[in-house]
Formats: C-alpha cells, sequence, structure tokens
C-alpha cells in the first residue's frame, strides 16, 4: 500500500452477487491516482465484475468511493465525466459512422439538445487520431474489421477525456503493433494525470503497468508493484505456477512452464 | 284404348319420378330422395325461412345460429354458423335432408357421413325464384308455385304504395361503415329497383362494392339508408354534411331486426319493401 | 447508383416526394385522376377542401408516426426487425374496437352516452394504450428488454385471442372488424388531421430529445449507462413515444402493417445517420410510404377503394426485396 498517494477509487466490502450466488465476496481495493493498475487472475476470478461494480454499473453491496466523495453523491452526468468506461465486446451501432461512435463519448459533456461543440470536435479528432482510426472516420462501424472497430470503440472511451479510464480487456483484437501503440495511449493518458484501470488477461503486457492487483475465485490475493518480486511470486501462485515470470531485455515477461 | 293406358303409365311415370324428388342444387349435384324429407336441418337463415313460408316449418329439426324467423323456429336446437358447424350434433338429429350455403365448409364431411345434402344459396332475385322452386320440389309441397305467385304479388302490392310523385328518387344504401354499398346488382337492389327508385351505386362495381367516400357526396343521393348505429355518425364524415340526405335529414336507418329482414334474400322480400316504402313515404321532402 | 451520403440530401428527396404525393392526392378522387381545381363551383371546391385535403395529410400524418414508432422500437431493443406494434398496441387496439362495438351492439341505450361519444377511434386508442401498460406491468417494469419483448409478444397475441374471441360470440361485429383491420383513410376530416398532427410534433420533439441517448443503447445498456444515461427514464419515455404515437395511427386509420418495419430500413439503405436525423427521416419515409399506398388505393379501382394495408405490405415489402436483392445485406 502506498501511503500519501491519493486515492481515486476506494472500494470497501463490496460485494456481488449474480443470480443467486455470491460472485465477489468482500472485495477492499484502493485505486492510486496517477497511476496505471492492472487487474489479473484466472477465468472465473470475478475482475469484470469488479470493474463493472466499481463503475456502478452493477448493483453491489459495500461502499465505493470516487476521488473522495461517495459514488451516491455524484450525479449520473458527473460521474460519467469522471470515469470512462469501456467493456468488453460492446456490440451493436453496425450502421454507425465511426466518427458518430467516438462522438457517443461526449454524451456527457453534452446538454440535452444542441449540436456538438467544437471542443466536442476536438476531442473527437484527438482520440481518432491517438488510435489511429482518423483516416476511416466515414466508414460505418460494420464495415470495419475487428481490430479497427476495437481502436474506434477504445478512441470513444477516450474522447469522454475523464480522468479515470476503466477498461474490460481492451487488447481484444488488437495486433502487437496496435498493442503497443495502446500502451503508448495508456501511458500518456497516467503522465497527463490521469488514473486508468484495466483487466487483462494478458500477463505481458499486464507487467507494463505501475500496479498489479491479482484476484481469484472473488477475492483479492495480493495487490502491489509490478516490477516487485513479491507480486511476481504472487502471479505464479495464483496460475498454480503454470507460468514463470522473468526477465527479457530489461522487461518482465510471463512465459508458460512446461 | 291401348294409347289411354300408354299415356295413363307415362304420366304414371311422370309422377312417380316427380314424386321421388329430385333436385338439383347449386353445385350441379342431382339429389334423389325416395320420400319428401321429414327431418330437415337448415343452416341459412333465408333457407329456414322459405322452409317455413312452403309451409313445412314442423319438420325442421336443427338450425344455425342465426335464424331468427319465424318465432316458431327459436326453440329448435341451433348447430353452429357457416364455419364452425357441429357435425356431431348434425348426425345427432338424424336429418334425412340438410341445406346448406355453397360456401359451407361442412358440406363434404357430411356427404362423406352418408347424410344427403343440397347447397341453395340465394343471392338475387332469380336466384330466389329457382331456389324456391327447388324446394317446393323436393319437399313436395303441392302449391308451391301459387305460394310463390303471392310473394310476388305483395312484393309488388307493397311497391305500389310509394307514392308515384317519389318514384325516381336517388337512393344510397349503406351495408357497412367501411363504407360498402349495395349496389343495382344486389338483392336489395333490385328490391329498390322494383319499388322504382335509382340506386346511386351502378351494377358494375359489383354487389356489395368498397367505395371512395367522396363518389357518395358526388351522387348526392336524395335518401340514405343505412344501420341506426352508423346513421348517428353521418354528420361527421367529411363531406357529407353537403348531401341533400343529409341536409334535408331524409336518412333510413334500420335497427338490427329491420336489418335482418332487408339483407336477407329470403322470403320476407315484401317486408323489406314495405320497410323502405314506408322509411321514403314518411320522410319524404315536404319542402 | 451510389447511396446517398448526406441525410439532408435524403430528407429533401422525401420532402419533395411527399408534396408530389400530397398534388397526387388531392387529385386522385372518386373518377380516378380528376384534379378539381380546374373546375369552379361549389362542389368542387367542397370536394378538395372536406375530403381530399384533410384524407391526404392524415394519410401522411398517420404514416408518419408509424415511421417514427418503427425507428423508436428498432433502436430501443436494438433489432432491426422490431416494429411498432411489438409491444401489443395493435392487438389492444382491434380488442378495444371488437369491445365498443359489442356494446353499442348490445344496447343501443348505452350507444347515447359515453360509449358513442367515445368513439370507434377513442376505443382504438384507449386498447393500444391499455395494452401497452399490460406488457409494462407483465415485464415489471422497463429493466430488461428481452423481458419488454416477451411481455409484448405474449399481450399481443393474448389480446388478438381476445378480440377474435369476442367476434365468436358476437359475430355480427365482424363486417364493422373487417373494416377496420384492412385500414382506410376514408373519413379521416380536419379533426383527424388536426389531432394527429398535434400528436406528431409531441412525438417526434420527445424523440430527437432522447436521439443521443438512443445512439449510446445501440452501445449496448452497460455502456450506455457508463456515458450517464439513466435508462430507466430514458425507456419510460421512447416506450410512451411508441404507445401513443402507434396508438394515435392505429385508431384513425386502423391496423396498416409493415410501415413501421420498413420505414426506418428503406432510410437505412441510403444513409447512415445517427438518431438525430434517422427518427425525422424515418417519419418522412413513413409518412411518403403511406401517402403513396392511400394514393394508390384510391386510383386503381376507383369508385371502388382498395384496403390500404394491402398496398402498403405490396409497396413496402417489394421496394426492400429489391433493395436486398440489389445490394446483399
Amino acid at each position: 500500500m502506498n501511503v500519501g498517494v491519493p486515492t481515486a477509487l476506494q472500494a470497501d466490502g463490496v460485494r456481488v452477487s449474480l443470480g443467486g450466488t455470491e460472485v465477489l465476496h468482500g472485495v477492499d481495493l484502493a485505486l492510486p491516482a496517477g497511476r496505471w493498475t492492472t487487474i489479473v487472475g484466472p477465468n472465473g476470478a470475478g475482475k469484470s465484475t469488479l470493474l463493472k461494480a466499481l463503475s456502478q454499473l452493477l448493483p453491489h453491496e459495500g461502499r465505493v468511493r470516487m476521488l473522495g466523495r461517495d459514488v451516491s453523491a455524484w450525479s449520473h452526468k458527473e460521474r460519467a465525466r469522471t470515469l470512462a468506461w469501456l467493456g468488453q465486446n460492446e456490440g451493436g451501432a453496425e450502421d454507425l459512422l465511426a466518427q458518430d461512435v467516438v462522438m457517443l463519448g461526449r454524451l456527457p459533456h453534452q446538454p440535452w439538445l444542441g449540436a456538438a461543440s467544437p471542443q466536442d470536435h476536438a476531442a473527437v479528432q484527438a482520440a481518432m487520431q491517438e488510435t489511429q482510426c482518423w483516416d476511416w472516420r466515414r466508414r460505418s462501424l460494420g464495415s470495419l474489421s475487428g481490430g479497427e472497430r476495437q481502436r474506434v470503440l477504445l478512441a470513444r472511451a477516450l474522447a469522454v477525456q475523464a480522468p479515470l479510464l476503466l477498461m474490460d480487456e481492451p487488447l481484444a483484437n488488437l495486433d502487437p503493433p496496435h498493442q503497443s501503440d495502446w500502451l503508448r495511449i495508456v501511458r500518456r493518458h497516467v503522465e497527463r494525470g490521469g488514473t486508468a484501470l484495466s483487466v487483462l488477461h494478458e500477463i505481458t503486457m499486464a507487467l507494463h503497468a505501475d500496479e498489479m492487483v491479482i484476484m481469484g475465485a472473488g477475492q483479492i490475493l495480493h495487490q502491489g508493484r509490478c516490477t516487485d518480486a513479491a507480486t511476481h511470486r504472487a502471479l505464479e501462485a495464483v496460475f498454480q505456477r503454470r507460468i514463470g515470470i522473468h526477465s527479457l531485455a530489461g522487461q518482465w515477461v510471463a512465459l508458460p512452464n512446461e | 284404348m291401348k294409347m289411354v293406358r300408354a299415356l295413363l303409365l307415362a304420366l304414371c311415370a311422370v309422377a312417380w319420378n316427380a314424386h321421388a324428388g329430385r333436385v338439383v342444387d347449386d353445385r350441379g349435384v342431382a339429389l334423389e330422395l325416395p320420400r319428401p324429407p321429414q327431418r330437415i336441418v337448415t343452416m341459412l337463415p333465408s333457407l329456414t325461412e322459405m322452409v317455413c313460408e312452403l309451409g313445412a316449418c314442423d319438420r325442421l329439426v336443427g338450425l344455425d345460429d342465426y335464424s331468427n324467423w319465424p318465432a316458431q323456429v327459436r326453440q329448435l336446437p341451433r348447430l353452429g354458423g357457416l364455419d364452425d358447424t357441429n357435425i356431431e350434433r348434425v348426425i345427432a338429429l338424424k336429418p334425412d335432408l340438410v341445406l346448406l350455403a355453397s360456401s359451407s365448409r361442412a358440406v363434404g364431411r357430411l356427404e362423406a357421413l352418408g347424410i344427403k345434402v343440397a347447397t341453395l344459396e340465394p343471392k338475387t332475385l332469380s336466384d330466389l325464384r329457382r331456389v324456391w322452386a327447388q324446394l317446393a320440389q323436393v319437399l313436395e309441397v303441392p302449391d308451391g308455385p301459387a305460394r310463390w305467385q303471392r310473394l310476388e304479388a305483395g312484393v309488388d302490392a307493397a311497391a305500389r304504395r310509394l307514392p308515384p310523385a317519389l318514384r325516381g328518387t336517388t337512393v344510397y344504401f349503406e351495408v357497412n361503415s367501411a363504407p360498402y354499398a349495395a349496389s343495382e346488382d344486389s338483392f336489395i337492389g333490385e328490391l329498390l329497383a322494383r319499388i322504382g327508385v335509382v340506386n346511386v351505386v351502378p351494377g358494375k362495381l359489383g354487389p356489395f362494392p368498397k367505395l371512395n367516400p367522396e363518389f357518395v357526396v358526388r351522387a348526392d343521393p336524395q335518401v340514405i339508408m343505412i344501420s341506426d348505429y352508423d346513421a348517428r355518425a353521418l354528420n361527421t364524415r367529411p363531406g357529407w354534411g353537403r348531401i341533400r340526405a343529409v341536409r334535408d335529414g331524409r336518412i333510413c336507418f334500420f335497427d338490427a331486426e329491420q336489418g335482418d329482414v332487408l339483407v336477407r334474400a329470403g322470403p320476407r322480400m315484401a317486408q323489406a319493401v314495405q320497410l323502405m316504402v314506408d322509411c321514403l313515404a314518411k320522410r319524404s321532402a315536404a319542402r | 447508383m451510389s447511396p446517398l451520403r448526406s441525410p439532408l440530401t435524403l430528407a429533401l428527396w422525401l420532402l419533395a416526394a411527399s408534396l408530389l404525393l400530397c398534388i397526387a392526392g388531392v387529385g386522385v378522387g372518386s373518377l380516378g385522376w380528376e384534379p378539381v381545381w380546374t373546375r369552379n363551383g361549389d362542389a368542387s371546391a367542397a370536394i378538395l377542401w372536406d375530403i381530399r385535403l384533410p384524407r391526404t395529410l392524415g394519410a401522411w400524418l398517420a404514416g408518419a408516426l408509424l415511421g417514427l414508432a418503427g425507428a423508436v422500437a428498432q433502436g430501443l431493443f436494438r433489432n432491426p426487425l422490431a416494429d411498432p406494434y411489438l409491444l401489443g398496441s395493435a392487438t389492444g387496439a382491434a380488442l378495444g374496437v371488437a369491445v365498443l362495438l359489442v356494446l353499442i351492439g348490445a344496447s343501443p341505450m348505452a350507444a347515447s352516452s359515453w360509449v358513442a361519444r367515445l368513439g370507434l377511434t377513442g376505443a382504438a386508442f384507449g386498447g393500444a394504450v391499455a395494452a401497452v401498460l399490460v406488457t409494462l406491468g407483465l415485464a415489471k417494469g422497463v429493466q430488461h428488454t428481452l423481458r419488454l419483448l416477451l411481455a409484448g409478444v405474449v399481450v399481443g397475441m393474448v389480446f388478438g385471442a381476445f378480440a377474435a374471441l369476442v367476434m365468436f360470440w358476437v359475430p355480427d361485429i365482424m363486417r364493422a372488424m373487417q373494416a377496420f383491420l384492412l385500414g382506410t383513410t376514408g373519413f379521416l376530416g380536419w379533426g383527424s388531421v388536426g389531432l394527429l398532427a398535434a400528436i406528431f410534433i409531441v412525438n417526434l420533439a420527445a424523440a430527437v430529445m432522447f436521439s443521443r441517448a438512443l445512439d449510446a443503447l445501440s452501445l449496448g445498456d452497460t455502456t450506455a449507462q457508463s456515458l450517464g444515461v439513466a435508462l430507466g427514464p430514458v425507456r419510460v419515455v421512447l416506450i410512451g413515444v411508441m404507445a401513443l404515437a402507434t396508438g394515435a395511427a392505429v385508431a384513425q386509420v386502423g391496423l396498416i402493417a409493415f410501415i413501421g418495419l420498413v420505414a426506418p430500413h428503406l432510410v437505412r439503405a441510403a444513409v447512415k445517420p445517427t438518431h438525430r436525423w434517422l427518427l425525422p427521416l424515418a417519419a418522412l419515409a413513413g409518412g411518403v410510404l403511406l401517402l403513396a399506398a392511400d394514393v394508390l388505393a384510391r386510383w386503381l379501382l376507383a369508385p371502388r377503394e382498395l384496403p390500404v394495408g394491402v398496398l402498403t405490405a405490396v409497396l413496402g415489402g417489394g421496394y426492400l426485396l429489391w433493395l436486398m436483392h440489389r445490394r446483399p445485406l
């Protein structure tokens, strides 16, 4: 636990039940502000569920505080302006143009009626250029490949320009060059003072983050810096020693143990 | 002498054939009945009325749901409508003749079960005359033609009661508020022609055409004949306030019972004509 | 032929088509094509103003309402096969009309009271709204779209069965019911036009206000929620729009099928708009479609009239088939 670092998101005793069974058992989490934290763990550990509960997209017991205030004190729009969420498999919207999809990210900033403001357009352009999909902004979402689509959806989350960026499996369908693009985007977001929280199952990518939260069976098993040996050992343990964390060319990589 | 005997024999043969009750129904199927039928089922209100008018009312054992005239038939068992005839109950009554409309779905089924079926559906005046003769023959009513003459005479008598000044009045008869009208070609249209009034809906549109309401406004009939429910809303129909009949209040409206008399092509045609003549005379333009 | 890229261009085309059809509608009467404005006389003016013009405008407005409701339904349920009758409003209206006809027939005395004042249009509207309320009750609110859909289907079937039952008990009403079910613009007067116009403006305004929310919904419920969309109130308003729009249209012109389903697709085949454009364009397309069908219904067999519902199915379905043939979906 890093003392003195302000907390962007604080969860106390969060429990979530889905379909009658409890999926998250009293999770406590302090998400440091201005850092990139990643959540990893085996399938069914409750990673996505935790992310949704933190974003207020699932009903839960327990308290969640965002930037020091209890989430219930935030209005819908305020919360949407502060926390941007990118989900898994965001479907539908086949007929919308890419730029219209990204413009949806500006919804929390827009009034009921009235056209998009110049700031909105600027934000959309900036987001699309960061994810390198600006060139085909006038193509419909349904005509894009999986990777291109994911970049548009990522741009949508970036366009919100929210200080908190929560992403669930953001690397789906992205090829390696675009995966490193994504790394750069997250780093830049954090450098500008934002906070990022991502659920990843690509362990090697996850090891690039600042902090790592390891989950298993609906509970947090370990939280620590990605460079700490303790974190690495915990990671190997949660995957039943079927992976090993090694140093390679100055980076930490996860390799399967035969 | 031989000639006379031969003639007598021939006459007997003819009489015997006539006695054997042979009738050709609307399908062209010839029906042979050994004896005049004593247990008759009818599945069409106009057929019920005709059987009763021919004096064979007591031979009826079962009716459809809508037959309601004359009063004595109301006690008889009901066997369903055109589309949902209760085959079981028909068979249970052990009829020796079933009279149906040509469009009934029970025809094939009943014949397959060995019941004698005749499909007769009078839609026009000439239909009515023919069906009357056929029924008279199969029921062995000896004075069938005479009864028909009486009916026709009744119609003529009723029609003559129209004040001569009202002959040639233009009439619009509405059957349904879609609007469906009765044209010259329908049974109602034929009766109107007998009365001597003019139907604004020509026969070439079919017997019951669905009209553009504008047509009626243009035709500007002097009298409108319609059901009492629809009569109330006539003023609210756009543009109909200009029609002479609506302006002068010359609307003949009929309740459900009267509607039955008018719409069924049956032996109550004299009564139908009476209803129409009475209304026309009562609502004549006195101005 | 490359698809029109700009929604504005499409809007102008549809407006032009509407204008042309209005002129046609005013020129087609019981004798087929006869432009009464070339002739003078009281009768011609009356026919033009009292009969043809309100009927033409009413047909366009009813089609616009159905097209709008169809676009809302497809956006709300994220299903391109959704049509505005999904929540049971069509059969609800049919049941309302059937019950009213029975009440009228059963007691002509009652016919002079509120029952008669209510009239067929009131009964149809009331039935449609009642059916939607029952659907909402069955689905226990608006949280789950799948439950709403299922409840709507169930209500539609059950109310349809009840209407059939009523027709079975009192077959005298069948003729009148058939006229209602097949659809007609024959008796639309200025009063009806005013009512339709008012409801259209209110519904269009409400729907366009929520057009961004509809766009967000197309990304999924959770994403929409994360963008600050309050799902509950949005769904309630949109369902209200659907119920009002279809109820009003069905009450005035009967059950016209297909327009709500086809109009949004016709728009999407030409442009790829956000809902802010899709909603008014679908309304325009629906108006054009119904008006075209109505003009044809009056023209083809003048002075007889075909049921409009038959022609909307032929026109809308035929055009959709042609589109599918030209560009594989």
